[in-house]
């Protein structure tokens, strides 16, 4: 059978659901636990109402953008495969990345590319981004336990000592954002702008339930002005 | 009576769950590959399959790393779904730092722990129910999708996301009731050589190589932020310090 027959096969159609079955089953069941230990610990159900509405609704919108990835991948790996990757793991910078390199590795493309060709691209696609998974079984909880422990016996450093990680980690990313300038930054700063601006209206006003979508408003305002900015550009 | 939860036990326990659903997942992400494989007669050759993806481990072995020691802090337990689901930068961690913003949780702590799982888990559902609608719609999506509109706006998702996520990253307020006074200064040195390295260091391999950067600025940001910590130059109010940190000691 040829790559594309493959990609399109009604038997990796069946995996794919049968993967995404089991990722729906842990998350519900991990939602649960999570859940209850909140309320456990004396967090309210109104703030956990609120944080649910949050995350969905924050969430649509770069689904939504995770959706346009799906049209790009699915015409390099055809749809079931690229609706699994993009669901579960990696992200779509990365599954495109994978694609192609695995397909460039052998000195293949799609208008040449096997049946085989698209079982290696599955394998190098999979071995590439499980690997942190495994790391997590081994290190995640020396890695988490111990930083826990980063203050010793000084309380006040403790706490800014855990920021530190967080602050690296979203400096590097947002480095190139406002070094490259242009549409780029002018999106960072509108987010920004329009974050500062609900939070102000949440306080100020009676609509203190505006603040559980302050990241999801700011979030597509910003995108919508991002196409105007890049117009400038 | 003393109800709350002994921190110890709740993580060992989440820990053990996190590691058991890594542990479930990998063998299915590797067996939707295996199966298939199996199946056409088309499985690849071990050499075949390390000169692929070698490029691709030489990226994300170090992002991996990277994300753990500097996502954990923040989501706690939750970093096994995290990394399982996938889309952490885009999706997860904006959800846990928004649920922890709403909640009004210090970080660190058993209830940060619980609020980030919910996020993180209310996230990832939600995200596999629209990817699944707009798999079964791409046809009809795809004219909608493909407009030159659409498409440049999803360039700009991660400046129009962190934006808004800045404010609450960089805030002085760090839930909880504990407020930093001048951490943002420990920021500047490593900023300036983040930004020489994209702009004229090494312009074409920053972002490829983010991980391996990122690795490189914990250290020098721990490092600063600690002679500033000790100098006076950075400040930190609390309140409740006492039963808060017993209450989670482990």
């Amino acid at each position: 059978m040829s790559f594309k027959e493959i990609s399109q096969s009604g038997v990796l159609y069946v995996c794919v659901a049968v993967g995404l079955l089991t990722v729906v089953a842990i998350s519900v069941l991990y939602l649960r636990k999570s859940y209850n230990h909140a309320i456990a610990c004396g967090v309210s159900k109104e703030k956990m109402k609120g944080i649910i509405k949050s995350s969905i609704s924050f969430s649509i919108v770069p689904s939504i953008a995770i959706i346009a990835g799906l049209i790009s991948l699915a015409a390099v790996i055809g749809l079931p495969y690229s609706w699994f990757r993009l669901s579960v793991l990696g992200s779509v910078t990365y599954e495109l990345m994978a694609s192609n390199m695995a397909l460039s590795s052998l000195g293949l493309n799609l208008s040449n590319a096997t049946g085989y060709a698209f079982g290696l691209v599955m394998w190098a696609m999979c071995l590439g981004i499980t690997i942190g998974n495994v790391f997590n079984i081994f290190m995640c909880k020396k890695v988490h336990l111990g930083l826990k422990k980063l203050g010793g016996s000084d309380k006040k450093w403790g706490v800014l000592s855990q920021s530190v990680f967080m602050n690296a980690l979203f400096l590097i990313m947002i480095v190139p954002m406002i070094a490259s300038g242009g549409a780029s930054l002018l999106t960072l700063i509108t987010s920004a702008c329009l974050g500062l601006f609900i939070t102000f209206i949440a306080e100020k006003t009676n609509m203190k339930w505006i603040g559980n979508f302050t990241l999801a408003i700011s979030l597509i305002g910003a995108m919508a002005a991002s196409i105007f900015f890049d117009g400038l550009f | 009576m003393n109800n709350y939860p002994d921190a110890r036990t709740y993580y060992d326990k989440m820990h053990r769950l996190g590691k058991w659903m890594t542990f479930i997942t990998l063998i299915v992400f590797c067996g939707v590959p295996f199966v298939v494989c199996m199946v056409y007669g088309i499985m690849p050759k071990i050499s075949d399959v390390l000169l692929a993806s070698g490029g691709l481990l030489a990226i994300f072995i170090p992002a991996a790393i990277a994300e753990l020691i500097a996502d954990t802090p923040v989501m706690g337990t939750s970093f096994y779904l995290s990394s399982i689901t996938g889309n952490i930068m885009n999706l997860k961690l904006p959800a846990v730092l928004n649920a922890l913003k709403i909640a009004d949780v210090k970080q660190g702590t058993q209830e940060a722990d619980a609020v980030s799982g919910v996020a993180v888990a209310v996230s990832s559902l939600t995200t596999m129910i629209i990817i699944a609608i707009g798999a079964l719609l791409l046809t009809p999506l795809k004219p909608i999708l493909e407009l030159p509109q659409v498409v440049t706006a999803t360039q700009y998702v991660l400046p129009a996301l962190f934006g808004c996520l800045m404010l609450s990253i960089f805030s002085k307020n760090a839930g909880g009731g504990t407020v930093f006074h001048g951490h943002l200064k420990a920021l500047i040195i490593p900023f300036i050589i983040a930004a020489a390295l994209y702009l004229y260091i090494i312009p074409e391999y920053y972002e490829l190589y983010q991980g391996f950067i990122i690795i490189g600025c914990i250290p020098l940001l721990y490092a600063i932020t600690k002679i500033m910590y000790k100098k006076g130059m950075i400040k930190v109010e609390m309140k409740e310090e006492q039963e808060g940190e017993e209450r989670d000691a482990v």
